[in-house]
């Protein structure tokens, strides 16, 4: 009963979480619009095997709250790691943890007022990618503000960004190649 | 002519043969081997004492974050096990069978690599756990399964006296006569024919969040033809027209790339294969089967262009195209469950469904009636030792999902809506198993004061798999009403439709009906339960309509929403039909189909007194729309 519990409670807070990011609930039900059908007309489509696949609208989202949800996972995730050890910040900055902390989730809201432009799925994890390499290497060899000792840690930190912005950039090469919409939630 | 052919019998539990059956006894020594071999390289370090790094990678492998307990890291070692758990559950979710060993044999080197103040007590904590745990488990297994064994001694003591109606070949005029939409029933219709009427290329309406687990579209597309199949079948066998057109609108648009695509994924890291193929494979009877039963319903009912050569191609770009056809479908599973070690065999990589395996039994015994096939008894025996000994507890409740190569499962499958949803599709092929796990269920089931159905409170019956939604009880009721209906008991059938009507609620702007917060799934599902009746599903499947619905008139043209077809039958050379206004009054024009060439037939409640068909059997008339509009046409 527990994992039950357990695995519902999962479902339920990345569906929500999800839906937060999107900007809508995916899950938000509505009637169809009327349809209409009149005597005579061609049935369906041409023939099932001379059908392809054509453009549906693409599910679009303000690029805005993915980079939101990538800063304060960011956050989340410094914290963690300066607590386990694999990671130190810098104690002589006034203000501390709480000033990182508030400079990072201005840059959340910032970025949820600002950037608004409506992207395609694979596109915004090009630019969540992209935008979690460039924030951490500002932070720890810019501004110095985090120190991560083990030289394995800190690449692997900034790569993960690096490469999900270049398997999502694959993604959208093939489906731009193939001129379908993309697999997955794009109906 | 009604041809009796029923039989009563009665179904015990089978007697059990040993706590783990034996399939999956050799799946769970395999399991037990992988990890013992992870044991033993775990191990190794430590007995040839090499430095801290190397037994602390051992340590990972023979536990997720053993590692970095022994190298002074306990957070990393919680997180590496979250991190563990969390592949294990995205591996049953989407497949991708290389998630847990990344993560697992990653995480060992990487604690290999971070090895700071060893503390020696966790070598011995990190090598005992796992085994511990899977001793654990196996006691509570054994405890549990005797109390399931007790208690089905219980259920077997009482199910001697039982008696279960087998249905057998209804005769023709199909056990119950063909029944009227109610207005109501042509509200609930409506929403699912706006779905279906879309332009081909456009899904509003649909739940859209993701196309691998059960809010899939592909789902709600085999549940749309579903329901409309039933609702030609129950009510209007004797109408084609914009009925036909709206099942084929849902087969056809199963064969968007969107739809299909996510089998190449899935067949990637799942399987570590590149076939995008979603028939010619080992897996994804989530397809082959619902879509095969989709299209069985629609030939029994309509005609045979699905099984024509190519007929279902699945085409990913200008270069590659899948062809396939409904004979197609029939024959990969066949060779699936043939291939199988359970017979039963995985919807995702790795993990089978006892729910989807009935549709892909459906698609067989459908496609054997259809085709003259021998497909299902080749492999009855087999199916039916598996559902009853591999996927069956002894207390009677059905096994919802089982992994194919370590044989693990687990209870969430095993909740009432899951098990009413799995006996409704194995009353075909396996009507006994069918109606003693109903019987089974119904016995938990609870009414609210007004007399309303109510499933056991647990999560896994608040959940709407169509949407994810957790605390609504539609799916829950949608499931319920189907079953009850198909099992012939109607108490309980109208207990779970006063429990659905609640929910209800209605266009404001086209009267289509559907109930609240309930997924588009858990709607048509509702709709497939309404349009049923006592053993519709088998009769449908197994037994097909009686001939003289195939050789007698039809109504073939009609304009939607204009005229809404409440019932229309034939006896093979007279129709009836009942009619309703969907869009107010209106003089209609109604085109039929399947008569005599050059015959004049009489109408009654037309314009027209009489109408001569063509020579191509057609023929075309009027009629003036207010209300409930009865029309007879009978040849002269």
């Amino acid at each position: 009963m527990a994992c039950c519990v357990a695995i519902a409670c999962v479902v339920a807070a990345v569906r929500a979480a999800w839906a937060w990011i999107l900007g809508r609930d995916p899950a938000e039900e509505v009637f169809p619009p009327a349809a209409t059908w009149r005597s005579g007309r061609v049935a369906g489509m041409p023939a099932p095997n001379t059908s392809f696949p054509t453009s549906g609208p693409i599910a679009e989202t303000p690029i805005g709250r993915p980079l939101a949800a990538t800063v304060v996972v960011y956050a989340l995730l410094i914290h963690l790691l300066v607590a386990t050890g694999a990671a130190r910040i810098d104690e002589s900055m006034p203000g501390g943890w709480l000033a990182r902390d508030a400079v990072l989730l201005g840059l959340a809201v910032v970025l949820m007022g600002v950037a608004s432009r409506p992207m395609s799925m694979p596109s915004a994890l090009v630019c969540v990618g992209a935008f979690w390499f460039v924030l951490g290497m500002v932070d720890m060899h810019v501004a110095s503000g985090v120190e991560i000792p083990s030289l394995i840690v800190d690449a692997a930190f900034h790569l993960s960004g690096w490469w999900l912005a270049v398997a999502a950039a694959g993604v959208l090469i093939v489906e731009r190649r193939a001129e379908t919409t993309p697999l997955g939630g794009s109906l | 002519m009604t041809v009796l052919t029923d039989h009563v019998t009665t179904v015990e539990l089978p007697s059990t043969r040993s706590a783990i059956p034996s399939v999956t006894a050799g799946r769970f020594r395999r399991l037990g081997l992988t990890y013992a071999f992870f044991w033993a390289a775990g191990a190794l370090p430590g007995f040839l004492g090499l430095s801290d790094g190397w037994v602390a990678a051992g340590l990972g492998l023979a536990l997720p974050g053993g590692g970095f307990l022994y190298g002074g890291h306990p957070v990393w070692a919680l997180g590496v096990i979250a991190a563990v758990a969390v592949s294990i559950f995205v591996w049953w979710a989407l497949g991708p069978v290389v998630l847990p060993p990344l993560v697992w044999i990653g995480s060992a080197v990487a604690s290999g690599l971070m090895v700071g103040q060893v503390h020696g007590w966790a070598a011995p904590l990190a090598l005992c756990t796992i085994p511990a745990i899977a001793a654990c488990v196996y006691i509570v297994h054994r405890v549990r399964y005797a109390a399931q064994v007790r208690r089905g001694a219980e259920l077997n003591e009482r199910l001697r006296e039982v008696e279960f109606v087998i249905t057998g070949p209804p005769g023709d005029d199909v056990r119950v006569p063909v029944a009227e939409h109610s207005e109501e029933d042509l509200a609930h219709l409506r929403y699912a024919l706006d779905l279906a009427l879309q332009p081909m290329d456009r899904f509003d309406g649909f739940t859209r969040i993701d196309q691998f687990r059960e809010a899939a579209t592909r789902y709600q597309l085999n549940a749309l033809g579903y329901s409309l199949s039933m609702s030609q079948f129950t009510r209007t066998p004797a109408f084609t027209g914009y009925l036909a057109v709206a099942q084929r609108n849902a087969i056809e648009k199963m064969l968007d790339r969107r739809v299909w695509g996510y089998w190449a994924l899935e067949n990637a890291w799942g399987n570590l294969r590149f076939g995008r193929d979603p028939i010619a494979n080992s897996d994804n009877i989530m397809l082959t089967g619902f879509y095969g039963v989709m299209v069985a319903m629609y030939e029994s009912l309509n005609d045979d262009r699905y099984s024509r050569p190519g007929a279902l191609t699945f085409q990913w770009d200008d270069a590659t195209a899948f062809v396939h056809d409904y004979p197609g479908l029939a024959t990969a599973v066949h060779r699936s469950m043939t291939a199988a070690p359970f017979t039963l065999y995985p919807c995702e990589p790795n993990w089978i469904y006892t729910v989807c395996n009935t549709f892909g039994m459906n698609t067989l015994l459908s496609h054997d009636r259809l085709h003259g096939s021998g497909l299902f008894p080749d492999l009855e025996a087999r199916l039916r030792d598996s559902y009853e000994h591999e996927f069956l507890r002894p207390d009677g409740r059905i096994i919802g999902v089982r992994s194919e190569n370590y044989g693990m499962s687990w209870n969430f499958w095993s909740g009432s809506a899951v098990q009413l949803t799995t006996a409704y599709w194995l009353h075909a092929a396996l009507p006994d198993i069918a109606q003693r796990t109903w019987w089974i269920i119904r016995e938990t089931l609870a009414r609210r004061p007004d007399g309303s159905a109510v499933l056991p409170r647990s999560l896994a019956n608040r959940v709407d798999p169509g949407n994810y939604r957790l605390g609504t009880e539609v799916y829950g009721m949608a499931a319920t009403l189907m079953a009850a209906r198909e099992m012939g008991d109607e108490e309980w059938a109208e207990a779970a439709v006063q429990s659905l009507e609640r929910h209800a609620e209605s266009s404001p702007t086209t009267g289509a009906r559907r109930y609240a917060g309930g997924s588009a799934l858990a709607n048509l599902w509702a709709n497939l339960g309404r349009f049923g009746r006592h053993s519709a599903v088998r009769d449908l499947l197994v037994f097909g309509p009686p001939e003289a619905w195939r050789r007698g008139p039809v109504l073939a043209e009609a304009d939607y929403p204009d005229v809404l077809v409440a019932r229309a039958v034939t006896d093979g050379s007279r129709l009836d039909l009942v009619l309703r206004p969907g869009n107010g009054p209106v003089r209609a024009r109604l085109g039929l189909g399947g008569l005599v060439p050059d015959r004049t037939y009489d109408l009654r409640g037309a314009v027209e007194p009489t109408v001569v068909a063509s020579s191509d059997g057609t023929a075309k008339f009027h009629v003036e729309l207010g209300g409930r509009h009865e029309i007879a046409v009978s040849p002269r």
